[in-house]
C-alpha cells in the first residue's frame, strides 16, 4: 500500500445520486476483493480522506462507484477526465474465495459496488450475483456484473427486475444456487435480516462493513466495530482488521 | 545548521514528534517510511488494563478539523511491554510513552510500571476529554495538575511531560502547576471539547455526543497558549495543535516550543510527519539555522 497520484479517465452519473469514476492506476500491488481506496479531496478544509471500496480493476483502470452523501462526495463528482486525485491503496484485509467453489454475491444498494472485483479476481470460483435496489432509479452496475457472472437484479418496489428484497430472492433460489459461501455488502438492516433467516443458517457468510474512518491504516482507532473473538468481544478496526468479517462474529 | 533538540536531557534528532493517538505504536506508518526519520514518537495512551474505548461513530469531520472520541482504546501496559517496547526501542527514534488513568493510584501504578520499558520519556495524559472518569478530570484544576504530576514524579525514573488541556480558563496557571509538581516538560494543547450535529436526525454525530477537536482549525488557539505558557514557566514546552507544515513548526518554536507534535495531519496525509521533518531540515540547511535559536523569539507588536 502507498500513496499514488491518479489521473481520472472519466466520472459520470450512473443512477440517481450515484457516480462511477474510472481512474488510470497502472501501478497496482496485489489486490483482493473488498479492499478499498482512500481518496484525498482537493478542498483542504475537508481534511479526512474518503474511503471507497474498489469496485473493479481491469486493464490498469480502477473503478469506484459512489453515492453523493455530503459535500465531499459532491466535490468528487465534479472531477473530470484528466484531473488528478491523490489516493492510497489497496487498504483493508479484503477477501478471496479460496476454499470455496460456489459463492453467492449479495449486494444491497451501493453495497453492490464491492461485488464485481470479488468475481473478477477469483475466476476459479463459480459466482451468482444478487443485487437489490430500492427503486429502478437506483440500479447500477448490472452490465458490469453480468459480464462476470449470472446476475439477478431486484427492486423493493418492483419497478425493475424481480420485486422484493434481494435477501428473499437469494433465499428463494438457494436450492438452485447451492452456494458454499456468501459474500455480502449492504446496509446493516440487511446483515440483520440474513443473520435471522434460517435459510442461511449453515452457510458461511462474509460481510464487508463501512464506518466513519480516520487514517485508513489501523493507527487511529476511530472506525472500530464490535467483533466476537476467541478473547471475548473486541472493538476491531474496520480499516485494517476488516472491512471483511464473518457475519456471525459481527455484533449487530 | 542544526535540527537536533534536547528536552530534559533527552535528545531528539529533529523537533518533530508524532502526537499520541494519531500514530498507534508506529508500526503502520513504518510501512510507509522509516520512522527513524522522525525526532520522536509518542505512543497511543496506555492504561494499566486493556480498554475497549467508546462506541462508534468515533470521528466527525468539521471545517479544517476533526472531532474524535476514541476513549483511550489501548491494549494495556503489559501488552505494550511484551509486544511493542522492544520493537520501538530498536526503531531508531526517541520514544515517549503516553500514560493515562482513571484515578491517582492508576497514574502512580502505570508510571512505576513504565520504568521497566525502554521509553525515553513519559507523557502524562491528564487531558483526554473522551473518558468518563480520570483523564481531563485531573487536568482542569491547577491543584490537581500539580498533585498528579508530583505523584507520578515520585515513582517514575524517566523524565515526565505533563500534557495540558486547553479546556481551562487560564492555561498558564496549569502550566505553572505542572512545573510546581516537578514536570520536566509540558506539552500542549490536547483537543478542545466540541460537538458535531446531524440536523436531520437531531442527534450528535459522535456516539459519545462530544469529542475532542483537532486539526488546522485549532492552530491559532494552540499558538496563543504556547506563548502564554512560555511566558509563565521555565520548563521546556512541546507545542501541538493543527501542525501540517514546516512553517507551522517554525511558528510554534518562535512562540516558545522546544519541539512539536504532529497529530491530525498524519490522518489526512500519512506521510505528513515525514514530509514536515524533511522540509524543516531543508529550510534549516538552506538558511543555515539552528532551530534552537528560534525558541521564544516572538516579538509582540
Amino acid at each position: 500500500m502507498k500513496d499514488y497520484l491518479l489521473t481520472v479517465k472519466d466520472n459520470r452519473k450512473v443512477a440517481d445520486g450515484v457516480y462511477e469514476m474510472n481512474l488510470y492506476a497502472p501501478d497496482m500491488p496485489e489486490l483482493k476483493g473488498g479492499q478499498f481506496i482512500h481518496i484525498a479531496l482537493k478542498d483542504n478544509s475537508r481534511i479526512l480522506r474518503r474511503p471507497i471500496c474498489i469496485c473493479d480493476y481491469c486493464q490498469g483502470v480502477l473503478t469506484i462507484c459512489y453515492a453523493l452523501v455530503g459535500e465531499g462526495t459532491r466535490q468528487m463528482s465534479e472531477l473530470k477526465g484528466g484531473d488528478t486525485v491523490k489516493a492510497m491503496y489497496p487498504l483493508g484485509n479484503g477477501w478471496s474465495a479460496e476454499g470455496y467453489k460456489k459463492v453467492a454475491l449479495l449486494g444491497g444498494g451501493l453495497g453492490c459496488a464491492v461485488l464485481p472485483l470479488v468475481a473478477r479476481l477469483n475466476p476459479e470460483c463459480e459466482f451468482n450475483a444478487y443485487m437489490g435496489f430500492a427503486d429502478v432509479s437506483k440500479v447500477v452496475l448490472e452490465e458490469r456484473m453480468k459480464s462476470l457472472c449470472p446476475t439477478t437484479v431486484t427492486t423493493d418496489n418492483g419497478t425493475y427486475g424481480r420485486k422484493g428484497f434481494v435477501t428473499d430472492a437469494l433465499a428463494a433460489d438457494l436450492a438452485a444456487v447451492k452456494p458454499d459461501a456468501i459474500f455480502c455488502c449492504g446496509p446493516e438492516v440487511m446483515f440483520k435480516s440474513i443473520a435471522r433467516n434460517p435459510a442461511f443458517a449453515n452457510i458461511p457468510i462474509y460481510v464487508s462493513l463501512e464506518a466513519r474512518m480516520g487514517c485508513g491504516l489501523g493507527a487511529c482507532l476511530v472506525c472500530t466495530c464490535g467483533i466476537r473473538t476467541a478473547d471475548g468481544d473486541k472493538n476491531l478496526r474496520v480499516c485494517a482488521d476488516g472491512p471483511v468479517f464473518k457475519l456471525d462474529e459481527v455484533i449487530l | 545548521m542544526n535540527t537536533g533538540v534536547e528536552i530534559a536531557g533527552v535528545k531528539f534528532k529533529n523537533p518533530i514528534i508524532t502526537a499520541s493517538g494519531t500514530f498507534g505504536f508506529g508500526k503502520e506508518y513504518n510501512e510507509l517510511y522509516p520512522i527513524s526519520a522522525l525526532g520522536g514518537i509518542c505512543t497511543k495512551g496506555l492504561t494499566l488494563k486493556e480498554r475497549e474505548g467508546n462506541a462508534s461513530p468515533r470521528i466527525a469531520e468539521t471545517p479544517s478539523g476533526i472531532l474524535n472520541s476514541v476513549g483511550l482504546q489501548n491494549p494495556g501496559i503489559e501488552y505494550y511491554l511484551a509486544e511493542y517496547d522492544k520493537w520501538l526501542s530498536d526503531c531508531g527514534t526517541t520514544v515517549i510513552a503516553n500514560i493515562a488513568g482513571s484515578k491517582l493510584e492508576d497514574y502512580v501504578a502505570i508510571a512505576a510500571r513504565i520504568n521497566d520499558s525502554s521509553a525515553d520519556m513519559v507523557e502524562l495524559n491528564i487531558s483526554c476529554p473522551n473518558v468518563r472518569s480520570g483523564g481531563i478530570a485531573f487536568g482542569v484544576q491547577p491543584e490537581s495538575v500539580r498533585r498528579v504530576t508530583e505523584a507520578v514524579k515520585k515513582v517514575c525514573n524517566k523524565p515526565v511531560i505533563t500534557k495540558l488541556t486547553p479546556n481551562v480558563s487560564c492555561i498558564a496557571d496549569n502550566a505553572k502547576a505542572a512545573e510546581d509538581g516537578g514536570a520536566d516538560a509540558i506539552s500542549l494543547i490536547n483537543t478542545i471539547t466540541g460537538m458535531a450535529v446531524d440536523y436531520k436526525r437531531r442527534r450528535p454525530i459522535l456516539a459519545n455526543n462530544t469529542g475532542g477537536l483537532s486539526g488546522p482549525c485549532v492552530k491559532p488557539i494552540a499558538l496563543r497558549m504556547v506563548w502564554e505558557c512560555y511566558n509563565a514557566v521555565k520548563v521546556p514546552i512541546i507545542g501541538l495543535g493543527g501542525i501540517t507544515s514546516y512553517t507551522d513548526v517554525l511558528e510554534f518554536m518562535i512562540c516558545g516550543a522546544r519541539a512539536v507534535q504532529v497529530g491530525t495531519a498524519n490522518i489526512s496525509d500519512p506521510y505528513a510527519a515525514h514530509t514536515i521533518a524533511r522540509d524543516l531540515e531543508e529550510y534549516c540547511r538552506s538558511n543555515d539555522i539552528d532551530v534552537n535559536t528560534l525558541v521564544g523569539t516572538l516579538e509582540l507588536n
